[in-house]
């Protein structure tokens, strides 16, 4: 700006005034775009209302520039500490910044300025179930029914306060008087789905479902939903098209794209897609184990075993074996049996942030990366005594290249560990129904030799148990020639 | 007591004006008038004062009435001149500047309208030198220099018309008419590289409102609406007193749809900008959107007298004339209001459906055949030709309408029923609709491309063309956010017109296909179109019905005593014909009443207009029920009340039907012979009603005073006609989407063949 322009312009009084009073009602208008090209420059002036960094967060926020958001917040907050609405806001920002104790302190401060209000209120009782403090949401959620029994609004709230809290009977109960009274969302209808499927009420979940696709049109999630459901009630011609749908709306979802395949036998790509195996583990990381445990989960045991059978330093409890690399490492199940094994360093990597951070907090690893196994090695420089990939393998097709890519990253005397779900299938490998690939003996034979690989040991075993039925597999070991 | 008061009137009125303030003078200078206060005086600062508040023709009568008295004033001719230019009267404005100019030697606003005289007669070389002579006296007027840049542009001087307006804007940053300037000589002289050189200044001088009515300028030139509104509040907030930034934020809010804050701007715009006949004409446009004609019909007639005759406020206000059903008056204005004859039969094509007497299928060919002639045929023909008749086809649907609207409605389920594996479906949206209907179409989609932001024709077929369609499918017509014309440049190898603004021929040269019926089209009708028929199996829509109607209510007549007629299609259908038919049947059937219920009833003027129409056509008005909108679920349930719908002619109802039939109420019509004409009678067909269709007006009459005297029947044919209608070819989904499918398919294998 010319110095000239900026000197008019400060002079032209109420111009700050304007640009902030327009700016709030294009806000207002949901129209957060257009405000802030008059916040920004309201900003500018030396002579700004007050209120303008407030709103110009505001509108920051509406239009998902967060980092922003937050700086404008930051000064508003500075200038009035005290301000109710001010504080809501950043915390509504620190929620979308997925900083949720933050979040928290925002709202209770903003619950002691303003004690009254509904909205801090709800606010605040949200940020609680957000960091698992369920019964005190509930508590608070339960107040503001109290005061208003009739507002439908408020039952929903505290629905679905108490679905996340895990009271499905009670949560179920209120949310149906919701929908009765027309004030359900597309959301909550949603909620409602997938928890009847949790609580074991797979056709409850169909029925809901199946009311919300034909009076409020179609959506990919409750597809998806009605699609689990029915999987679950054993209807898998009626599930695939549901899943097939839900992919259809979301042809970017390759986690649908995945199941999609899967159930309506088309074989499926070359493996499952980095969408659809980062999205089940970021979803399943905090059940992962307890889930997985209970199903008699047992590969973590075989890799140990069969390491102390090869390595009898190890069966003595001496460490020795070098450098270990964990691909795939998960939440660290593995990496508890190798941790005393690796003499050097313990590496591990996996496609899911949460199943990442979960491994983080055991404290076992060296290293841990988050990144796709092959896209891992490609860029990976150094050699490695051991490379275990338990239970990986049954999310490729074709591991032909990943096996190689191990070969590659084994030092002299070296071993590739993995396991695979076995079967007899035509083409080396195919997408069974539960969206794993299956394996045959002689593909595994034909990649490890591709791969300059001798079988070390190639051996039958029950994986686990998925519905009281065992799961067999393979239990690997190729070590370079 | 008076005597003080009254003679401090006009003084008080000068006060306010000199405080700018016109709205606070006009009382008090009508007052000074009234009371004979120097009378002439006040009067020619009266008219100047309502002239700077957009009141032209008031302002016009008051000052044409001072010619004689005050012939000595300069002023007066000034503003006479100005007002003849308004009205593009341009030799009573140049005799009004030239007359000024014969009193005041030098006076800067003679030589600047003078200029603008010139320069609307195409003669910028003209207009220069009293441009110059008048910066001589008036060096710093921006005024002036931005007309002198106008000129330059028109002279084809874009670069020096720029540096003019970088001048201006350097003299005053908050200058809208100069930052326009600035944008428009931009473009004309580097359109690639003025977008970023806007773009660039806007940046290096945030605070200037000039800057950003450039930008915005410039961004709508490239086809960017969003982004140039935004630029638009941004110099409104910037500098709230110009009246060029608020008359272009004005027209593009209008533009954009949003009629509430259009419509604010818009009356800001009148006071800024008095002078400017597209927002007169976008103000009275608003009324009639928003179903107020009344006020509509207020605002055209007074556009007109200030603004003169001009072709798109008569087209505007044709079309508020048809909307009230005043279809005779309406073909009028259109007739005079385009003079080019393509232009004239698209005009004229938009109402003939509705007219009494043309609206046949003999009027509505005429009309088509005389619009292709006059559309020029395409000189960049599409190089992609058809093959391969049996492959998945890729069928692209354009329309402004994919959500709760009739076009929706009659067309979604037979797009979801298109079978898959052999139609991919590419849906080309004009306009993003809220809700569950819209829901249903984005679910459908192979792919969904949002084109509401392509302005241009061109760059529309352009968009077009890169889907690489083989069928295109226009589902939006000549008829309001339709691109019809768009596509006399071939967009696909095969062009179909179906539902959407579907009321005769398109007239369209490059459409190959009208998507019909038997009964729409049948083969002796088939000569009155400029495409050829496209016969589906059963009927040419399907109908959706809402989830949320409510069941079919009892017989009305049953429990009242008498018999309800109904109807609830659009104002513009009902004209005298139709009226005085209702006329005779109420007459004929005692104590029967008749609801009449749209959108436009709901607006009191326009309501006390209709009765009085309705009533001098010998309709009882104590017997009639003149209602307004209501939200859909409830609309439909009003069809409790109703127990026979009587059909409007010579455009009968579509969708209205579909939603009579499925609440329950049989629908008696008067079939015509134009496409318009016969929507009724093919879903009556589809649902084997057939026997409600009748032939001529006095057919219609008896017919419906036969039904009306047997009450028991229409009771019975009510309990199971919703029964009947779910299982008829009319909400046959599947059925339907094989029927299009072999529609397509057999349009696509003659485009083969003729491409082979």
């Amino acid at each position: 700006m010319t110095q000239i322009a900026a000197a008019r312009m400060v002079a032209t009084p109420g111009l700050g005034e304007r640009l902030v009073e327009r700016g709030a009602m294009l806000l207002a208008a949901r129209q957060p775009a257009d405000a802030i090209a008059l916040l920004e420059r309201a900003a500018q002036l030396a002579d700004a209302p007050g209120n303008t960094k407030g709103l110009l967060a505001e509108a920051l926020l509406e239009t998902g520039r967060i980092e922003q958001a937050l700086d404008a917040a930051d000064q508003a907050i500075a200038l009035a500490p005290s301000d109710a609405p001010l504080l809501m806001l950043r915390s509504r920002i620190q929620r979308a910044l997925k900083n949720s104790t933050r979040a928290l302190d925002d709202a209770a401060a903003a619950v002691m300025v303003a004690p009254g209000g509904v909205e801090t209120r709800r606010w605040f009782a949200d940020c609680l179930s957000e960091i698992s403090r369920h019964d005190e949401a509930i508590f608070l959620l339960g107040q503001l029914l109290e005061e208003r029994p009739e507002d439908p609004q408020r039952a929903a709230w505290l629905g679905l306060a108490l679905l996340r809290g895990d009271r499905y009977e009670a949560a179920e109960e209120l949310l149906g008087h919701v929908a009765e009274r027309g004030a359900e969302t597309r959301g909550i209808r949603l909620l409602r789905v997938q928890f009847a499927i949790q609580h074991g009420q797979p056709q409850r979940a169909v029925e809901l479902a199946q009311d919300a696709l034909w009076n409020r049109g179609p959506d990919s999630p409750l597809y998806a939903a009605l699609g689990h459901a029915q999987l679950l009630l054993g209807q898998r011609g009626e599930a695939a098209l549901a899943y097939a749908e839900a992919s259809r709306l979301a042809p970017a979802d390759g986690y649908l794209a995945h199941i999609a395949a899967a159930l309506s036998g088309g074989g499926g790509g070359a493996r499952a897609g980095d969408d659809y195996v980062r999205q089940l583990f970021d979803r399943y990381a905090a059940r992962f184990e307890t889930s997985l445990l209970g199903l008699g989960y047992r590969v973590p045991g075989l890799v140990l075993r069969v390491l102390e059978e090869l390595e009898p330093r190890i069966a003595a409890g001496e460490s020795g074996l070098g450098d270990v690399l964990d691909l795939g490492c998960g939440t660290g199940l593995a990496g508890i049996m190798l941790r005393d094994a690796a003499s050097g360093q313990l590496v591990g990597v996996d496609l899911s942030a949460s199943m990442i951070e979960a491994a983080r907090s055991k404290g076992l690893y060296d290293e841990l990366h988050v990144a796709e196994v092959g896209a891992y090695l490609a860029q990976e420089e150094r050699g490695y005594s051991c490379i275990v990939a338990a239970d990986v393998f049954c999310y490729f097709g074709a591991i032909g290249e990943t096996v190689a890519a191990c070969g590659r990253h084994l030092l002299p005397g070296g071993r590739l560990i993995f396991t695979v779900e076995s079967g007899a299938c035509s083409g080396g490998w195919e997408l069974a129904q539960s969206m794993r690939y299956r394996h045959s003996e002689a593909y595994i034979r034909q990649v490890l030799a591709e791969a300059g690989l001798v079988p070390e040991v190639f051996r039958q075993e029950v994986l686990r148990h998925e519905r009281g039925e065992p799961v067999d597999g393979l239990l690997v070991v190729g070590r370079t020639a | 007591m008076n005597a003080p008061f009254d003679a401090s009137a006009l003084s008080c009125a000068i006060a306010e004006l000199k405080a700018g303030r016109p709205l606070a003078a006009i009382p008090l200078l009508e007052e000074a008038v009234s009371k004979g206060d120097e009378p002439e005086l006040a009067s020619l600062n009266l008219g100047m004062a309502l002239m700077d508040v957009g009141r032209i023709t008031e302002a016009t009568a008051c000052l044409e009435a001072l010619r004689s008295t005050l012939a000595h004033v300069p002023e007066l001719h000034i503003r006479l001149g100005q007002l003849a230019a308004f009205r593009k009267d341009l030799d009573g404005a140049r005799a009004g500047f030239q007359a000024a100019l014969g009193l005041r030697a030098d006076d800067v606003s003679a030589m600047a309208g003078l200029a603008g005289v010139e320069l609307i007669e195409g003669r910028a070389t003209a207009a220069a030198p009293w441009l110059h002579e008048a910066l001589l006296h008036a060096p710093e007027d921006i005024g002036l220099r931005v007309r002198l840049g106008e000129v330059l542009l028109a002279q084809g001087q874009p670069g020096l018309a720029a540096e003019e307006a970088e001048a201006c804007l350097a003299q005053d940053p908050g200058s809208g008419v100069a930052g326009v300037l600035r944008a428009r000589a931009l473009l004309a002289a580097d359109p690639d590289a003025a977008l970023d050189q806007l773009r660039a200044e806007a940046a290096d001088e945030p605070f200037s409102a000039g800057r950003a009515a450039a930008l915005a300028t410039g961004l709508a030139a490239c086809d960017d609406a969003g982004g140039a509104l935004s630029q638009w509040y941004l110099a409104d907030a910037l500098n709230p007193a110009d009246g060029d930034i608020v008359a272009g934020l004005a027209l593009a809010l209008h533009a954009a749809r949003d009629w509430d804050q259009a419509a604010e701007a818009l009356r800001r715009a009148r006071l800024a900008k008095p002078g400017d006949p597209s927002c007169a004409a976008a103000l009275a446009e608003l009324h009639y959107r928003q179903h107020r004609l009344g006020e509509a019909d207020r605002c055209y007639r007074d556009a007109l007298s200030s603004f003169g005759r001009r072709p798109t406020i008569l087209a505007g206000f044709a079309l508020v004339l048809a909307g009230r059903g005043l279809q005779e008056e309406a073909w009028r204005i259109a007739e005079e209001g385009s003079v080019d004859p393509g232009l004239q039969a698209l005009h004229l094509g938009g109402l003939a459906p509705y007219h009494p007497v043309v609206g046949t299928a003999k009027g509505l060919a005429a009309l088509a055949f005389r619009l292709r002639d006059a559309l020029a045929v395409d000189a960049a023909p599409l190089d992609r030709i058809a093959s391969d008749p049996e492959r998945r086809l890729r069928i692209g649907f354009l329309s402004a309408a994919f959500g709760k609207h009739p076009v929706g409605w009659l067309t979604v389920a037979g797009i979801e029923a298109l079978p898959r594996d052999r139609f991919e479906v590419v849906l080309l949206s004009l306009r993003d609709l809220p809700g569950t209907i819209a829901r249903r179409f984005h679910a459908r989609a192979d792919r969904w491309v949002d084109l509401s932001a392509v302005a241009s024709d061109t760059a529309l077929v352009e968009r077009l063309r890169a889907e690489e369609l083989d069928i295109l499918v226009d589902l939006s017509g000549h008829g309001s956010g339709g691109r019809m014309m768009a596509l006399r440049r071939r967009a696909a190898p095969v062009q179909i017109k179906w539902v959407g603004s579907q009321s005769g021929p398109t007239g369209v040269p490059e459409m190959d296909w009208m998507l019909a019926d038997r009964w729409e089209i049948p083969e002796e009708l088939a000569p009155f179109y400029t495409e050829r028929a496209l016969r589906l199996r059963d009927g040419y829509v399907c109908y959706a019905p809402p989830s949320y109607a409510p069941p079919v209510a009892p017989a009305p007549a049953l429990t009242r005593g008498h018999v309800a007629f109904g109807c609830f299609n659009n104002l513009a259908k009902v004209t005298p014909e139709v009226l005085s038919a209702w006329a005779r049947i109420l007459a004929a059937v005692p104590g029967s009443r008749l609801a009449i219920r749209t959108h436009s009833l709901g607006d009191r003027a326009t309501r006390e207009d209709f009765a009085l129409r309705a009533g001098a056509l010998g309709l009882p008005l104590d017997r009639l029920d003149l209602l307004g909108p209501l939200p859909h679920a409830e609309l439909l349930a009003a069809y409790g009340g109703i127990d026979i719908s009587l059909d409007p002619f010579p455009y009968t109802g579509g969708l209205t039907v579909c939603e009579s039939l499925w609440m329950g109420v049989p629908v008696l019509t008067l079939t015509g012979t134009s496409f318009a004409g016969r929507h009724a009678l093919s879903h009556l067909s589809n649902v084997g009603l057939a026997d409600w269709a009748v032939p001529s007006v006095d057919a219609y009459v008896t017919e419906a005073v036969r039904r009306a005297s047997d009450p028991a029947a229409l009771a019975e044919l009510r309990a199971g006609l919703r029964d009947r209608v779910a299982a008829s070819p009319l909400c046959d989904a599947p059925r339907f989407g094989e029927s299009l499918a072999l529609a397509l398919r057999q349009a696509w294998r003659e485009a083969c063949a003729r491409d082979a």
